[in-house]
């Protein structure tokens, strides 16, 4: 085994340890290369987010040096030529639609109308194929059409071209660093589906209260698309987490018998059904969750680790820790405002507070975004290790 | 409580609220009292919201029932609704496309019968200094949500300095990601997290304001 082999399988020690609950050497450290690296690259954000290359070269610089554990990948969350080879409607790059430098945004509309949900109900992924991607993507629109046929080629040969580039570059840079990736597969609450793709967010807060039936129906019928979802896509992998943001389930979306009756019980299906095969989730609680703590209890021992973002992080420790490991820790607005020297005194009482008996792995709360600072970042992973042995 | 039109509304009964109104314009209730009931009905949703009985989703829900209930009225509006002399600009921050809280905030105000010029999303601040300025307004409210917007709300609080009109108005910023370090960054008077809180500053604002007039 050479350096970085063992460097590899230290942390990947550390990590997995964190994640069932037990305590490391230390503090395990995730970090991932956000939107911010462009300010410090010279380059645009479009160019980042349309030349793979690129997007890869500038992480592939970052990192040599940085002593982290777990890697939460580079910069461009999505590669455009893919959307743009179907014409697709969902987003906003930047460059296209906004400003160069600006993010990507997703354009939520009722992709589905309220009068389809019998008909997706009955037959989800038939349903997706006949109306969900036609209204989606102007290339799509005829389908079966020879146009909307070269456009489906033309995107399924994108995604595996993104696979392809992206793939050879998280094995460069796991080889090079001795870095593990954080996490294999991806999948969401079912309620998130239908909201957040199909029905829009004030689509299905409506149908709470005018066609509660069919969100029910509606849930239980995408289950087990999520549930293999996340487990084919990553092929047989257990060891890692399965990334599943989570959305309309935060305070204070739903009212607390909404939250009980149309997203929990599709969500713990989710999870319960992966961990069935040894799957955990990345439960990543966007927003605070504070008031779901106690049945977040109701799931398997282990079976998430849960992200706290804007959840009370006390509150979180105090209910789920020991049952299940916690990820976070840093709110992403320090990274933003703070100076490497508040960063450093957060981190030191955050490891005091959340960390002190295992099960905890230190990262950001959310989504970093481009208006972070490289040295608060760099001070993050410093103090980690600093401050982070047991 | 024994208004059923506010009640049905309180409770976010659709069916029944819309109903109730039908009966009332056939009954020759005029349109403002008719509005007046269902004011209060959102009234007591507002208080609901603020007492976590009621979440984000009520809220909304509340906010259709009433779309619903001007349809069904607006033929009888009288052209020139009486509202509160001070108003209200709003507007997402450039670069953001988020507009729920706003929407949410917006919807409350009017009920509560004050004048709000809705500027949208994305609103570049040379536009949100510009609508200052034609309208008088009193507050300039900005929501942002994606975090590496907020320096554009800073140019809106120098660009209102260049304009002299910063004595003008008090600038209250909302959102997710705001909190004490982003006022003092951008220079806001207020920020708010939620509605609650937003509601209670804009209260508060408009209480002196008014005082003031």
């Amino acid at each position: 085994m050479n350096e970085k082999e063992m460097l590899y399988q230290k942390r990947l020690e550390r990590y997995i340890t964190a994640m069932d609950c037990g305590k490391p050497d230390m503090v395990p450290v995730a970090f991932g290369v956000g939107e911010w690296i462009t300010k410090y690259t010279g380059t645009t954000l479009q160019e980042i987010y349309y030349d793979l290359d690129k997007s890869t070269d500038v992480v592939s610089e970052m990192l040599p040096g940085l002593d982290f554990d777990i890697f939460k990948g580079g910069p461009a969350l999505w590669w455009p030529p893919m959307f743009d080879a179907m014409g697709s409607k969902l987003y906003k790059f930047p460059g296209i639609g906004v400003d160069e430098n600006s993010t990507f945004q997703f354009n939520e509309q009722e992709y589905m109308k309220a009068e389809d949900y019998d008909e997706f109900i009955a037959s989800p992924t038939e349903w997706l194929v006949n109306h969900y991607l036609p209204n989606i993507s102007t290339e799509l629109e005829n389908p079966g059409s020879y146009r909307s046929t070269v456009a489906l080629i033309k995107g399924a040969a994108a995604f595996a071209m993104q696979g392809g580039i992206m793939a050879a570059a998280w094995g460069k840079w796991t080889v090079e660093n001795g870095i593990v990736g954080q996490g294999t597969g991806f999948t969401k609450a079912p309620f998130d589906t239908l909201g957040d793709a199909l029905r829009g967010m004030k689509g299905v807060l409506l149908d709470l209260r005018r066609r509660p039936e069919k969100v029910l129906a509606a849930c239980d019928a995408i289950t087990p698309h999520n549930v293999n979802c996340g487990l084919a896509g990553p092929g047989a992998d257990t060891r890692f987490p399965c990334f599943a943001p989570l959305h309309r389930g935060a305070y204070p979306f739903l009212n607390p018998k909404q939250w009980d009756t149309f997203y929990w019980p599709s969500l713990k299906a989710t999870i319960e059904g992966m961990w069935a095969k040894g799957k955990r989730m990345l439960f990543y609680a966007e927003g605070d969750w504070t008031p779901y703590l106690e049945k977040i209890l109701e799931l398997p021992d282990k079976s998430i680790v849960f992200q706290i973002d804007t959840t009370d992080a006390k509150k979180a420790k105090k209910i789920l820790g020991g049952r299940f490991c916690l990820q976070g820790g840093v709110p992403t607005t320090l990274l933003t405002y703070g100076t490497p020297e508040k960063v450093k005194e957060h981190i030191k009482r955050t490891f005091d507070e959340l960390a002190y008996d295992g099960g905890f792995i230190l990262d950001t709360g959310g989504v970093v975004m481009g208006d972070a600072k490289k040295e608060n970042a760099i001070a993050m992973i410093e103090a980690a290790r600093k401050y982070g042995i047991y | 409580m024994k208004d059923e039109l506010q009640i049905a509304m309180a409770d976010l009964d659709e069916e029944r609220t819309l109903m109730l109104v039908e009966e009332r314009v056939k009954a020759g209730y005029s349109s403002g009292e008719i509005i007046e009931s269902c004011r209060r009905g959102v009234e007591v949703v507002g208080e609901k919201y603020s007492d976590s009985h009621y979440y984000l989703s009520d809220l909304i829900m509340s906010e259709e029932i009433l779309k619903g209930v001007m349809r069904i009225l607006e033929p009888y509006i009288p052209t020139n609704g009486a509202v509160k002399g001070l108003s209200i600009v709003m507007g997402t921050i450039e670069g953001d496309i988020h507009d729920l809280g706003k929407n949410i905030i917006i919807y409350l105000l009017r009920s509560s019968g004050y004048q709000v010029h809705d500027l949208g999303v994305d609103v570049t601040p040379e536009r949100f200094i510009q609508a200052v300025n034609e309208t008088k307004a009193s507050i300039l409210g900005i929501s942002v949500l994606l975090s590496f917007c907020i320096g554009s709300i800073k140019k809106v609080v120098d660009l209102l300095v260049d304009a002299g009109l910063r004595d003008k108005v008090k600038v209250v910023v909302g959102g997710y990601p705001v909190n004490q370090e982003v006022k003092e960054f951008t220079g806001a008077d207020f920020y708010a997290n939620d509605v609650t809180e937003a509601m209670k500053i804009y209260r508060e604002i408009l209480e002196i304001k008014e005082n003031l007039v």
